[in-house]
């Protein structure tokens, strides 16, 4: 069972002729039934997510809360008239690179445990019968970066939102998802960490209280050569080990495997020109 | 040593009419179906490419059997034929040089792989969407929809670039400003440019250099990485970004300009006005 979502997430009723606006994080999101179809439209406040900010969320059922003229509608066409719309919280669709407070170096068999936020998406779904997702909105407008070599790297998301090494009221909003990571250098060589490829793909979103939590990884660096194993527990954090489950990982199932999750700046950014 | 004929035909009789004629009717079906199964499971096991060529092995090698089989079967002997093929097969290379330089520059190609199906190529002077690896020539479809084949032989021989073959692609923007710029006020403006554009990444990180001092403006490189499907649109919305931002910053892309002296290597040249319209 899915536990009580804060609003605006879950359940809103939509009746014919009616629009609602949602505000989350940085995406503004109206929605319509008209002649039974569902229609959707979406913008971003130019401002992305920065550290601090108050990404508040907000529900109106104003009239008319009309998109602005730049923002264009979309259109479902579904297997009966539309009545409800359900808005359900989602890790992002890649993996996330973030930068610690400040670059920091776990010594030889040391641990250490940070704290990401990060922004959720949206997933639009189909109440009834078999609910059935329409689409994924992200709650900010992320840029892209490019995490590995060249010829084997992958696409993520950057936020230059921090990794926290400590957990403060500020970090919780409704907009977006706390994510522990446990660090464990089991190799015989300082790590020097300055970005953290975070998969959260891999990871599930837990709820308790209005926040949302995802959860723990943990990750063993076993050696620049060798790099880090990647597990996640399946279950609540310990901060928050009452939190119900609100969404599976995008893909599961991949337990303890090995990739690249840190990298120092001179590795990524240091390319020479020629 | 001659064939005898009279045998030949002496030998045919319905049974073997019934057996060659199953022969052709059964086998070339299947040597069809079986063709363009192995094509398919090679292509999805491997590569498109690997698949048309085993394919196309299978293909040819089944035909053979069965014509070999046919002939059997009808008492044809096969001695003096394959002696004749022999001799044949020399002529026709011979005389087909340049269509078994193709083939084989085809199977170089294809054990190499400096390009799959779908990759977009320039090789010589065309750029464009490899369509199919053949066993004479490769067809490609340029952007703007033309057909262009290429022998085998020509693209072994060229200088190939394949421009899909990696995830990300840097765009190179070279361009001048004028010498009373401050480098400093724009490497921050295009590095804004950039920050605000969704298609670049933010790493690898913009490249800002100064390349050289030219004869009218300082010379610039700036390059930026982007997602190697959004090169054309990320290329022309930083350069139409660029002009706007330029025009809004007052900063000078200036056009080639030459000063002359006359006399002294630094006085202007002298103007007089001939008539004090004041």
């Amino acid at each position: 069972m899915i536990p009580e979502l804060p609003v605006p997430w879950g359940r809103h009723d939509l009746s014919s002729g009616e629009t609602l606006k949602f505000t989350i994080g940085g995406c503004r999101l109206w929605a319509r039934q008209k002649l039974g179809d569902l229609w959707l439209a979406w913008n971003y406040e130019d401002s992305t997510l920065k550290e601090g900010d108050d990404a508040g969320s907000l529900f109106a059922r104003e009239q008319p809360p009309e998109p602005p003229d730049d923002t264009s509608w979309r259109r479902w066409a579904l297997r009966a008239a539309v009545r409800e719309l359900r808005l359900m919280p989602a890790l992002p669709d890649r993996p996330i690179v973030v930068c610690p407070d400040h670059a920091f170096h776990v010594g030889v068999e040391a641990r250490t445990r940070v704290y990401v936020r990060v922004p959720l998406w949206i997933r639009v779904e189909e109440e009834g019968q078999g609910e059935r997702t329409l689409i994924e909105i992200p709650t900010v407008r992320l840029s892209n970066i490019w995490f590995g070599g060249l010829m084997d790297g992958e696409l993520c998301y950057y936020i230059s939102s921090a990794a926290r090494r400590q957990m403060t009221p500020d970090l919780i909003h409704a907009d977006l998802a706390v994510c522990p990571v446990q660090i464990n250098n089991i190799s015989g060589e300082d790590l020097d960490v300055q970005k953290i490829c975070l998969r959260v793909i891999n990871l599930s979103l837990f709820c308790e209280g209005g926040h949302f939590w995802a959860d723990e990884s943990l990750v063993n660096f076993k050696g620049k050569d060798f790099g880090s194993v990647f597990d996640v527990t399946g279950r609540a954090p310990d901060e928050k080990k009452g939190a119900r489950l609100v969404m599976p990982p995008r893909i599961s199932g991949r337990k303890g495997f090995v990739t690249r999750m840190f990298s120092s700046f001179r590795e990524l950014a240091g390319m020479p020109y020629y | 040593m001659g064939i005898d004929w009279k045998a030949i035909v002496d030998a045919i009789t319905i049974v073997v009419l019934i057996r060659v004629a199953l022969l052709i009717l059964l086998g070339i079906p299947f040597v069809f179906w079986l063709s363009r199964f192995v094509r398919i499971y090679v292509g999805m096991k491997h590569s498109q490419q690997r698949g048309f060529l085993a394919g196309k092995i299978v293909y040819y090698t089944g035909l053979t059997i069965i014509v070999i089989t046919v002939l059997r079967e009808t008492g044809f002997p096969l001695t003096p034929f394959l002696g004749a093929a022999g001799v044949v097969g020399v002529a026709l290379g011979f005389a087909s040089q340049t269509s078994l330089s193709n083939v084989i520059s085809g199977i170089f190609l294809i054990a190499e792989k400096p390009f799959e199906v779908g990759d977009t190529v320039t090789i010589g002077d065309f750029t464009g969407e490899v369509l199919s690896i053949d066993t004479l020539s490769v067809k490609l479809r340029s952007f703007d929809n033309k057909f262009v084949r290429i022998p085998n032989e020509t693209i072994v021989k060229s200088q190939i670039t394949n421009l899909t073959r990696f995830p990300i692609r840097r765009i190179d923007l070279s361009f001048g400003i004028a010498y009373k710029e401050d480098p400093e006020h724009v490497r921050r403006v295009l590095m804004d440019i950039v920050h605000k554009n969704p298609q670049c990444l933010e790493d690898p990180e913009a490249i800002f250099r100064i390349m050289d001092f030219g004869s009218s403006s300082v010379n610039i490189l700036f390059a930026v990485w982007v997602l190697r499907g959004d090169y054309f649109t990320a290329k022309n919305e930083i350069m139409t970004e660029i002009l706007r931002r330029f025009a809004r910053e007052g900063i000078e892309i200036p056009f080639p300009h030459l000063s002359v002296y006359a006399g002294s290597a630094t006085a202007p040249i002298p103007v007089r006005l001939e008539n004090d319209r004041s």
